[in-house]
């Protein structure tokens, strides 16, 4: 088998693998966003080269909150030889972010409505409403 | 009984389905090249072409985040995966020719009279996809078209539907009925006509492609 053919492959599915939430590439791709770092401060990060960094972008990506969460990243970073404590960070600081995201898209009126809906505390001594 | 030899890449559909997070990486490593020969093979005027290789990359990332959409019974990961990225081949260049067809439209209506003249003529400009579809199309029918014909017989009458033939006398001649009446060849031809058509949509053809 040609390497370099199949490495361009790796790489072209490592790219198109970023549009895919499935992908560990989309968190990778999202983490370079964050940090405005490239390909090679990325892989470096991570303890890689930049072939390496194709392939790990083909895993699964493994969920912050599932109970897998640590050994799926062992498992990555065994095969890969990448730095386990790293890749973790970087995918609890896409998901912490992504959380946030989705946080930011609550509409402010629901937050409005749901501040009215609480009950406030009744006043014991003079049955006034509390301030 | 058919000797079926073993799937070699059977192991890594079993690992992805057990959720093995470095499983697609490997299955990507594995089949990308192997299939980019086998589509190179069945579409030679799109070997260098993107719509090929993105095709390929696309079918192996979809099946790798949807594994039990695999069959084992039913074909080879490989198999499987030709067949699905053949489909996104022919999807996607349906796509650009439609795309080639409204943008040369578009044109048209505004500056060139020949072209206009061309497009009326044409339909559309034929384009190296459409010399791709077709040729696919037709290897697709021809396949299906000898599977149909369990008879010469059978084979003559198919081959004369697929040319378009409508005289009742020229099936009649190929069935070897043309001496009888004119009402019973009429009979005869349409039930050999009839028993073919339900063959051939059973096979998934539409006797009028």
């Amino acid at each position: 088998m040609n390497e370099r053919v199949n490495s361009d492959l790796v790489q072209r599915a490592a790219r198109r693998a970023g549009d895919r939430e499935f992908y560990l590439a989309s968190a990778l791709r999202k983490y370079q966003s964050l940090r405005h770092t490239d390909d090679a401060a990325l892989a470096q990060q991570l303890g890689c080269d930049l072939a390496t960094l194709n392939r790990l972008g083909l895993c699964r990506r493994p969920a912050t909150d599932s109970a897998t969460f640590r050994t799926d990243i062992q498992a990555i970073a065994q095969r890969f030889g990448v730095t386990a404590v790293t890749l973790a960070e970087v995918l609890r600081e896409i998901s912490s972010l992504e959380a946030l995201g989705s946080a930011k898209e609550i509409p402010p009126s629901a937050v409005l409505m749901a501040a009215r809906d609480r009950k406030r505390p009744k006043s014991k001594k003079d049955g006034r409403r509390a301030p | 009984m058919t000797d079926v030899s073993p799937d070699p890449h059977i192991a890594l559909n079993q690992r992805l389905l057990e959720g093995d997070p470095t499983a697609p990486a490997d299955v990507a490593e594995e089949l990308l090249q192997p299939l980019v020969t086998r589509l190179r093979h069945a579409f030679p005027n799109l070997a260098q072409d993107e719509v090929l290789l993105d095709s390929v990359v696309d079918a192996v990332l979809s099946y790798s985040e949807r594994p039990g959409q695999f069959d084992p019974s039913k074909a080879t990961l490989l198999g499987y995966l030709v067949m699905s990225a053949k489909g996104d081949v022919l999807n996607a260049l349906a796509r650009r020719r439609k795309r080639a067809v409204r943008e040369v439209s578009l044109q048209v209506v505004e500056d060139s009279p020949r072209a206009r003249k061309l497009i009326s003529e044409h339909g559309h400009v034929a384009s190296a996809d459409d010399v791709v579809i077709e040729r696919f199309e037709s290897e697709r029918l021809a396949k299906h078209i000898r599977a149909a014909a369990r008879s010469p017989e059978d084979g003559r009458v198919l081959q004369l539907l697929v040319n378009g033939e409508r005289r009742t006398e020229r099936f009649a001649a190929v069935l070897g009925v043309d001496h009888l009446a004119r009402a019973e060849q009429r009979r005869v031809v349409k039930q050999v006509k009839d028993r073919l058509k339900k063959r051939l949509e059973r096979m998934g053809v539409q006797p009028d492609e």
